[in-house]
Formats: C-alpha cells, sequence, structure tokens
C-alpha cells in the first residue's frame, strides 16, 4: 500500500518530468506527495552564472497548482541530495522515493557519481526510478 | 564528538563540497579557463618580471619559447592545486556570508587570486630546482626549442631564494587576482551566450 511518495527534484527540466511522474503515480493511488528540493552544498553557477542558479521557493510554491488532484507537500533542505533524500525518506516515512534517471550512466557516473544509484543503496524504502533523458 | 569524528565529518564535507561543485560541467569549464588564464597569462607578467627585469637563471631559449615551457609547467603542476582552490573559494564565500551574486564574485575572484598566489610562493625554488640553467629539463628544453645566442649570452643576476619567493607573493597576488577577474568574465560571458542559445 503506497500512502506517500517523496520525488527529489533540484528544479531542472529532467527532475521535473520524476515530479510529473511521481504526481501522476500519487493521484493514481490516492498518496500524499512530498517534493523535497535539495540545495547542494556548492553550486558553480553561483559565481559563474548567477542568473541560472534556481529559485526553490517560486518552483515549490506552484506545485499545489500544477497538481491540484494531489495532497501536495514541499519541503526545501540543504545538503548532500542521495543522503538528504534518504534521510527526509526515513523522518517522513514515506513509502516510494521517486528519483529521475540522470547520472546513473555514462561520464558523469564514473566522475561525479550519480544521486539515483546513491538513493538506490541507501534508501530506506522502495524507490522509483524515472527515464528523464528527453529532458537531459 | 572526538578530533577523529571531526576530521572524518570535514573531510566528508569537503568531498560532498567538491562533487556538488562539479558536478556542473560550467565548472570544468571555470576551472581550465581559469587554470590556462592563470598559467598563461599571469604567468606571463611573471616570466617578465623574473626572467627578463630579475635576469634569473633558467634554460638558454628564446623568451617566447621560456615562457611557454613555464607556463606548461604550471599550468600542469598547479590545475590540481585550482581544482581544489576553486570550490573551496566559494565555500569561503558561504562562510563568510556574502550576499549579492556582484560581492560574493568579488570576494570569490580576491580569494583564488590570493590563495593562488601563495600556493605558487616557492615557484622560483622550484624553478631553479627543477628547470634552473643546467638541470635535466633545461637540457631537455634546449634540446626541443634550441639555444638562443643572445639569452646565453645575458647576464645572469643571483638573487636569495627568499627574496625570489617573497617578491613572486607580493607581486604574483594582485595580478593573479586580475587574471581570476579575467577569467571570472570569459566564463560568464561563454555561460551567457551558452544560456542564450549560441554555438557554445
Amino acid at each position: 500500500m503506497i500512502q506517500k511518495l517523496l520525488v527529489g527534484t533540484d528544479t531542472s527540466a529532467a527532475a521535473d518530468l520524476a515530479v510529473e511522474t511521481a504526481a501522476a503515480l500519487a493521484g493514481a493511488r490516492e498518496a500524499e506527495l512530498l517534493v523535497l528540493y535539495v540545495r547542494p552544498p556548492l553550486d558553480a553557477r553561483e559565481v559563474f552564472d548567477p542568473g541560472k542558479v534556481p529559485d526553490p521557493e517560486a518552483y515549490l510554491a506552484r506545485m499545489p497548482s500544477r497538481f491540484p488532484a494531489v495532497k501536495v507537500r514541499t519541503r526545501a533542505e540543504a545538503g548532500d541530495p542521495a543522503e538528504t533524500i534518504c534521510q527526509v525518506a526515513d523522518e517522513e516515512g514515506v513509502d516510494v522515493i521517486v528519483v529521475g534517471n540522470r547520472g546513473t550512466h555514462g561520464r558523469r557516473r564514473w566522475f561525479l557519481g550519480s544521486v539515483p544509484n546513491a538513493v538506490v543503496q541507501h534508501a530506506p524504502c522502495s524507490v522509483f526510478i524515472v527515464d528523464t533523458r528527453r529532458a537531459q | 564528538m572526538s578530533a577523529v569524528e571531526t576530521i572524518s565529518r570535514a573531510g566528508r564535507g569537503a568531498r560532498q563540497g567538491i562533487r556538488a561543485f562539479y558536478a556542473r560541467p560550467l565548472a570544468w569549464v571555470a576551472l581550465l579557463v581559469t587554470s590556462a588564464s592563470l598559467a598563461y597569462a599571469g604567468g606571463g607578467v611573471m616570466f617578465w618580471l623574473h626572467a627578463i627585469q630579475r635576469g634569473e637563471a633558467g634554460p638558454p631559449i628564446a623568451d617566447v619559447w621560456h615562457w611557454l615551457f613555464d607556463s606548461t609547467l604550471g599550468f600542469l603542476a598547479l590545475s590540481p592545486a585550482l581544482f581544489l582552490i576553486l570550490p573551496g573559494a566559494l565555500a569561503a564565500v558561504h562562510r563568510v556570508g556574502v550576499q549579492g551574486s556582484r560581492a560574493s564574485s568579488a570576494v570569490y575572484v580576491a580569494l583564488v587570486g590570493v590563495v593562488f598566489g601563495v600556493v605558487t610562493g616557492p615557484g622560483p625554488f622550484l624553478h631553479d630546482v627543477l628547470v634552473g640553467r643546467g638541470t635535466p629539463l633545461a637540457r631537455l628544453a634546449v634540446a626541443v626549442f634550441g639555444r638562443d645566442p643572445a639569452v646565453a649570452a645575458r647576464h645572469v643576476e643571483a638573487h636569495s631564494t627568499l627574496s625570489e619567493m617573497a617578491l613572486q607573493v607580493l607581486v604574483g597576488t594582485p595580478v593573479y587576482v586580475a587574471t581570476a577577474l579575467l577569467s571570472l568574465a570569459v566564463v560568464q560571458g561563454w555561460a551567457g551566450r551558452r544560456g542564450s542559445g549560441g554555438a557554445a
């Protein structure tokens, strides 16, 4: 029985696909959806491309109006994305974590590690991986 | 919390910060541009100071090759240090609590330049040991680039290593701050063009 889903997002287009999928899953099961934005410890855009630094407050504030049929809650936390997603999932007692598959393959995985891979390894519950390649 | 736990936590935090910083291709572009600018442009100014103005010993090759040789060695040797300095400077900006993108950029540039200036402090000593006249690397440079008689005949001035290192830090720091500012402008320009649909 799935009563609560958590979806992790960095507000990118790829992560937004995962949010849409999570909302569809939550809607179909009448489950609660928790949208979690994790601010990374360091974001190179802050100095090199300040105009592109995400505005998580505005992004999260739009969630209820984007998915009116779903019971949506939002949270913003700072820290390592994978670690924070698993920690919040544990804290909130979620049944399923939803994440995009960005960084699960190719060079990025070898150089940087992968948030979804780390979530799969450390999650306290089931994990649903969304194919977000069309938005990457 | 024990000292071991504190160190372990700090190490884990640093690893996470570095990984988050380099999670964006923009950071790798910044590393490449900053490293090349500091080594070749900043290094060019310091080459002029040490080799031309102060007449320090180096391989008797044409000045342009000497600059290219020293700067390339600097680029290779100092890029790993810059790999840590760039995210470290941004982390320090966070820690200081600077608000606003202009102020953050200014503090970031100043930190990168100052830390790089200090890191290159032992440069004159290492230069003399590794590529000073008569060393194997200097002989290799002469074999590759050819001997320049005018440079070989140039009077070599003897300076104390300590004074050269002090000069490197004192003159190098403002030079590297200016060069870091230049590289920030280049990276921001590149990011802006990419954002507006340019070829980059």
